[in-house]
């Protein structure tokens, strides 16, 4: 058996009690290799507790562990970094509890703070920096802008009052509590970036909601004002988006001007 | 490739528990280690910790996911990362383990057991030529602890290990506890074992602690047992100038009790020279 070949069965045993050990190995060889396969469950599944606290918590910790076995072997790692293991959970966990919104939710709102605690460095675009940069900007301009967004920046669709329920499920929380909050109608935005050193998140209304996750997605400007006159009539969205793009150069979250 | 002149000094891995001390008090250390995997990021916090450490004292970078032992090659990717590292941190030197962590699709995130055979140390050798032509700087390779052999097993560890060092010119990174729990795990003579390398290639010394058993288990997670400082006491009199630091990665004690251990270690090593000089 050549190296490669003793490493891929090696790895693939690891992972699975149904890879057969080879035959040549004894029952010395066969108790260590139990450690090895032992330690490499335990590392993974310690490494999604570390990472979503706040979702362990929620679901309760032998859902959680089942959960996070189930989304181990169904996506072992890959990359170099152990921190990676935890990648995409939310979304093992949007299939294991389809009717559980918000365990998803919480584990999005981990995963995307855990990300922009070291995300690259960036320093955003101010609202004097905004002003010089359009200052010559006709009305095609305006309507061609496209904006990008500052590292660690994320954005999704939620159901519940995130801003409530965080501190619900920190230390010495109450997960009664949080589970019993109501549920938002209509869902909002909940939207993550690092705020100086520190990972924030704050919650948007549903037309701000529209408005980010459109110029998120590449939309022009213009596009998205037309978006925003459908949505809430020539007004309300006139005044919306220039309040939002106000309170995004405020906030930091915007990193540049494009078009 | 530049050798790495020796450096004699004790030192402290950085640990996230002891972050405060490191960046409030003056520890009195001669060189901290750091996990390179912990600050291979692209921004924030972290790196302002390592800047912080770094400035104010020497640093070592040790790695766990090089997998120098990995038959499909160093990963390109991770090694630009090191590099990028290596230049922000500009370490007296760079470890690994002698080891393996990935296959040719997965990475299992531990330090897993070579084939102590021909094939395995052209591998190896391979490998820690390419990191060091990357890095432009030999490297320390660390002995590892295991808890299993292979039947197909063509060298002894030690010899394996004096073979590399042999070949691409690296130097090593000698973990007395790992000696220590491999000795039990697989019946070999640790006071040998530490004859056979080439002990001037010694730069770094670790000492940590393991879970007792039937086998042990290298858990990093306890004081530094009895056995191993016997071996330190042994060692210290056949190594030059080398950084001897306390490893210590799980339940891990206020920054004072592992102070206080170092010191355990300074006494034995100092001892041992003055007694080498009288």
């Amino acid at each position: 058996m050549t190296l490669a070949a003793l490493q891929n069965a090696f790895l693939d045993a690891l992972r699975s009690d149904e890879s057969a050990l080879p035959a040549s190995w004894s029952a010395r060889e066969e108790r260590g290799f139990a450690i090895y396969r032992n330690a490499y469950r335990t590392r993974l599944v310690e490494v999604l507790e570390g990472a979503y606290p706040r979702t362990r918590l929620l679901v309760g910790e032998d859902a959680f562990t089942a959960a996070a076995i189930h989304h181990l072997v169904a996506n072992p790692p890959s990359g170099w970094t152990i921190d990676d293991a935890g990648r995409g959970f939310e979304t093992t966990l949007e299939t294991l509890c389809p009717s559980d919104a918000d365990v998803a939710e919480c584990a999005w709102l981990e995963w995307s703070m855990q990300q922009a605690l070291v995300c690259a460095e960036c320093t955003p675009l101010d609202a004097s920096g905004f002003a010089a940069a359009t200052q010559d900007f006709a009305d095609e301009n305006w309507h061609a802008m496209r904006l990008s967004f500052v590292p660690g920046f994320a954005l999704r669709s939620v159901t519940r009052e995130w801003s409530a329920l965080w501190p619900m499920l920190g230390e010495d929380g109450d997960v009664e509590a949080a589970r019993s909050a109501p549920t938002l109608e209509p869902a909002m935005g909940a939207l993550v970036w690092r705020d100086g050193r520190t990972p924030a998140f704050v919650m948007v209304d549903p037309l701000e909601y529209a408005a980010l996750s459109r110029m998120i997605g590449g939309s022009t400007y213009g596009a998205m004002c037309e978006a925003l006159v459908e949505m809430a009539g020539e007004d309300a969205a006139i005044a919306g988006a220039g309040r939002f793009l106000a309170r995004w150069l405020g906030e930091g979250w915007i990193a540049g001007i494009d078009g | 490739m530049n050798a790495i002149e020796p450096f004699g000094g004790y030192g402290l891995g950085l640990r996230q528990p002891h972050y405060r001390d490191f960046l409030d008090i003056d520890v009195p250390v001669d060189f901290v280690e750091v996990i390179s995997e912990n600050f291979m990021v692209d921004g924030g916090r972290p790196l302002d910790v390592l800047d912080a450490v770094r400035a104010r004292h020497p640093v070592v970078m040790h790695g766990v996911s090089l997998s120098p032992g990995s038959a499909h090659g160093i990963d390109d990717h991770y090694l630009d990362h090191l590099a990028a590292l290596v230049q922000r941190v500009e370490p007296l030197w760079v470890s690994d383990h002698l080891c393996w962590t990935r296959s040719s699709a997965h990475n299992s995130h531990d330090l897993l057991p070579l084939p102590m055979t021909e094939e395995a140390l052209d591998v190896v050798c391979a490998n820690i030529q390419k990191t060091q032509d990357r890095l432009r700087r030999p490297i320390l390779l660390e002995n590892p602890s295991s808890y299993m052999t292979f039947p197909q097993d063509e060298y002894a560890e030690h010899d394996f290990l004096a073979e590399v060092v042999r070949r691409t010119g690296c130097y090593l990174l000698l973990d007395l506890n790992n000696v220590f729990v491999s000795a039990h795990n697989h019946g070999f003579d640790a006071s040998r074992y530490l004859s056979a390398l080439p002990l001037d290639r010694v730069r770094q010394v670790h000492l940590a602690g393991h879970m007792p058993g039937e086998i042990l288990i290298d858990t990093h997670d306890r004081d530094v047992c009895e056995g191993v400082w016997a071996l330190l006491a042994a060692a210290a009199p056949r190594l030059g100038p080398v950084a001897i630091m306390i490893e210590r990665d799980d339940a891990i004690p206020p920054l004072a009790d592992l102070l206080t251990e170092l010191g355990r270690a300074r006494t034995i090593v100092e001892g041992s020279k003055r007694a080498r000089a009288a």
